[in-house]
């Protein structure tokens, strides 16, 4: 008899869950309280056991799909055992609690399914499995449209959306539907700055400059501005899963070296993946440093709920004019991104100048 | 063993860091046996049930790993005519009266099967909000002092049932009217994710008791025999008219809060392994073993029959049938008014 797992509520109230990882393909073996499935919820993420010893028969979520509560996820039976028919992943809790959804046949399953010859000539040659499609002939039995209708995805490799990807999806997304932000640029003298420490100096000089602007530092909360008491600024790093951004704590009370400590500590982890969650949210301000790959400039995206982010781009020797003669200088573009619901241009504007003079001073009094 | 986290000062039995084990009075090696049963039965119903959530055949399910000897050392320190009140960190203390583990696995499957009758059990219904059943205890130990009868009862929270109104009602009028009741406080440390140094400004929980004027001791939770002494020590009081007493349980949570809730946001990982180490059945099948009353076998046989039960019980609570929906139209009214009938059928067309 095939046993249908669907997702329990893992929390106290959740309506949906994301399929974090499969820990058995389809055709697997599993044993009772066997590793099953890993699921994410807006809580926690959760190993889920098999209720069941048995064979795999369909997996019905796939990974990074985010499936509602009582929802079908996987199908056990035996060995041998097929799915009959289509099995939905929704359906409807109250009416199907206690009601099988799903029959299962030895042997042959595409024997059972309701189907001319000319369709599933069709499906054969279009690569489409006829077993766990829907019918929507008479009888439900499966037609032209029907096969057609299955085939309709682009066709290329697919790969899912889910894990650090799946967050970059819903916080970038989000960005851009609801900060208006405007860049400021302005270009900025390097000559002597170490560029090995050259975030920590960067954020440093955001702090200073963050005590005379603090409407950077800042969110929106519904129709207020909260001014943050706070200083925690996040550093963009890229990783091979995709870009995160770890939070340096406490900005407000660290000096240069303390941050560049932090920074390197972070920047390590975050590539190792080892950090915690609590090390990856609630910064109040970003920085984001491209390195080589910045480009003459790009424009960064505001971290939201953050109302600002600066952004430190390609730093190259530039022929610039001083004292009326062109002389040879490390030049690199300093920007602003920032919200203008909160920040106005002007102010903006005055904060990149301030950062910029800051990050020109730290070279100049080296050399 | 990390000495430094294991707090100095706790009244044990087992000893620890090279200190002797102590016997208690009046223990022979069956009751011993027993303790040890009562330990493993809730370890199992907790280990399992963890699963069982996981697989969506029972509810939200509040986790007790770790507390399995508060809760096993205060049952034994009872009498059967004794009243024990539970809050859903004890959702299973009644599997040690004899309650089946299908009822209280169908409790949190919110079947009806999961409702017991208080006395027959002598164990009260499960107390979900925090420290409301403190007064219900407090009032129940009271009435059996006026009735005239011996027995006493016992009421268990956590940390943070000691911030809230109900425990002080509770712990005042119990101690005015001299109520033989034992106030035994699971002091996990946590509150969900917030810490007993946020939840209170007192040095310990027990200096809370002296306000109420009673006594209190401050006991090693993990340690299964110094819980029984001291609740012991409460019950004697009680029973010999002199009131209630306040029993603080030192331990830890190593496990989530409940089946929702990820610790690993606010748990320190380091401290949970040195808590660990010292995990209430592990400490206490240790101290069998120095006395030659526990080998692997039977602490196997004693952990399969364990599992065993557990695993007959969910058969058992999945094989009852579900309720209708008409239940909770039930017991509000004796005569129902005529629009509550018109919801009822609009239920009833809804899962049709």
């Amino acid at each position: 008899m095939a046993y249908e797992l669907k997702l329990p509520d893992l929390g106290e109230g959740l309506t949906e869950a994301e399929i974090a990882r499969w820990l058995v393909a389809e055709g697997d073996h599993v044993e009772e309280d066997g590793p099953l499935v890993e699921v994410q919820t807006d809580k926690a993420t959760v190993e889920i056991p098999s209720p069941r010893a048995g064979t795999v028969l369909k997996i019905l979520v796939a990974e990074g799909d985010v499936a509602p509560v009582g929802a079908v996820l996987v199908v056990i039976g035996e060995v041998g055992e097929h799915l009959l028919r289509a099995v939905e992943p929704g359906g409807h809790p109250l009416r199907d609690a206690g009601e099988p959804i799903v029959a299962v046949v030895p042997d042959d399953p595409t024997a059972a399914v309701r189907a001319t010859p000319a369709v599933r000539q069709l499906a054969k040659e279009l690569g489409v499995d006829l077993v766990g499609l829907r019918g929507s002939g008479p009888a439900g039995r499966i037609v032209e449209a029907d096969v057609r209708a299955a085939t309709g995805r682009s066709a290329g490799k697919r790969v899912p959306v889910r894990g650090i990807r799946r967050a970059i999806v819903e916080q970038v997304a989000r960005t851009h539907r609801e900060v208006p932000a405007v860049t400021f640029v302005e270009e900025c003298d390097f000559t002597g700055v170490d560029l090995s420490r050259l975030v920590a100096h960067a954020i440093h000089a955001s702090v200073e400059a963050l005590r005379t602007f603090p409407e950077l530092n800042a969110r929106l909360e519904a129709d207020e501005i909260v001014l943050l008491d706070r200083i925690d600024v996040g550093v963009a790093v890229q990783t091979e899963a995709g870009l995160v951004v770890p939070v340096v704590r406490g900005c407000e009370r660290l000096s240069v070296d303390e941050i560049a400590e932090e920074v390197r500590r972070l920047a390590d982890g975050a590539r190792a993946g080892t950090l915690s969650a609590p090390e990856l949210r609630d910064s109040t301000f970003t920085v984001t440093s491209a390195g080589k790959l910045g480009g003459l400039f790009v424009t960064p995206l505001v971290n939201h709920p953050e109302v600002a982010i600066l952004g430190l781009h390609r730093i190259a020797a530039r022929p610039v004019v001083r004292d009326g003669a062109v002389v040879v200088r490390q030049v690199g573009n300093v920007s602003v991104s920032f919200d203008h619901r909160v920040v106005d241009g002007a102010r903006a504007a005055a904060f990149c100048l301030e950062v910029i003079e800051r990050l020109r001073s730290v070279g100049a009094s080296s050399t | 063993m990390a000495a430094a986290t294991v707090e100095q000062g706790l009244t044990r039995v087992i000893g620890i860091d090279g200190a002797e084990d102590r016997r208690p009075d009046g223990l022979d090696d069956l009751a011993l046996l027993g303790i040890h049963r009562s330990l493993v039965a809730l370890r199992a119903y907790d280990e399992r049930s963890v699963v069982y959530h996981r697989q969506g055949r029972i509810g939200t399910y509040a986790i007790f790993h770790g507390h399995e000897a508060i809760q096993a050392g205060a049952v034994h320190a009872l009498e059967r005519r004794d009243w024990i009140f539970p809050s859903y960190r004890e959702s299973a203390i009644g599997l040690l009266r004899g309650l089946p583990a299908a009822t209280i696995l169908q409790w949190w499957r919110g079947h009806p099967a999961g409702w017991w009758s208080p006395d027959e059990v002598n164990v009260a219904s499960i107390c979900v909000p925090v420290a409301t059943h403190v007064p219900h205890a407090a009032g129940l130990a009271w009435g059996l002092r006026l009735k005239g009868t011996d027995a006493v009862a016992v009421a268990l929270f956590g940390d943070g049932a000691t911030s809230e109104g109900a425990f002080h009602e509770g712990a005042n009028i119990a101690a005015v009217t001299k109520a033989p009741l034992v106030l035994l406080c699971n002091n996990n440390q946590w509150a969900i994710s917030t810490p007993l140094s946020t939840q209170t400004a007192a040095a310990t929980l027990a200096d809370k008791a002296l306000g109420y004027g009673m006594p209190a001791l401050r006991v090693d939770g993990h340690d299964v025999l110094a819980v029984l002494e001291a609740v012991r020590d409460g019950v004697s009081r009680a029973r010999a008219g002199l009131g209630p007493t306040f029993v603080e349980a030192v331990t830890y949570r190593t496990a989530p809060h409940g089946t929702a809730d990820d610790p690993s946001l606010y748990l320190d990982p380091k401290r949970v392994a040195t808590e660990e180490e010292r995990d209430c059945v592990s400490l206490y099948e240790g101290y069998l073993r120095r006395l030659g009353l526990l080998d692997d076998e039977t602490a196997a046989a004693v952990r399969e029959e364990a599992l065993a039960t557990m695993r007959e019980a969910i058969e058992a609570a999945e094989s009852e049938p579900l309720p209708g929906p008409e239940l909770v139209f039930e017991h509000a009214y004796a005569d129902p008014p005529a629009t509550l009938a018109r919801d009822l059928d609009e239920l009833r067309s809804a899962y049709a």
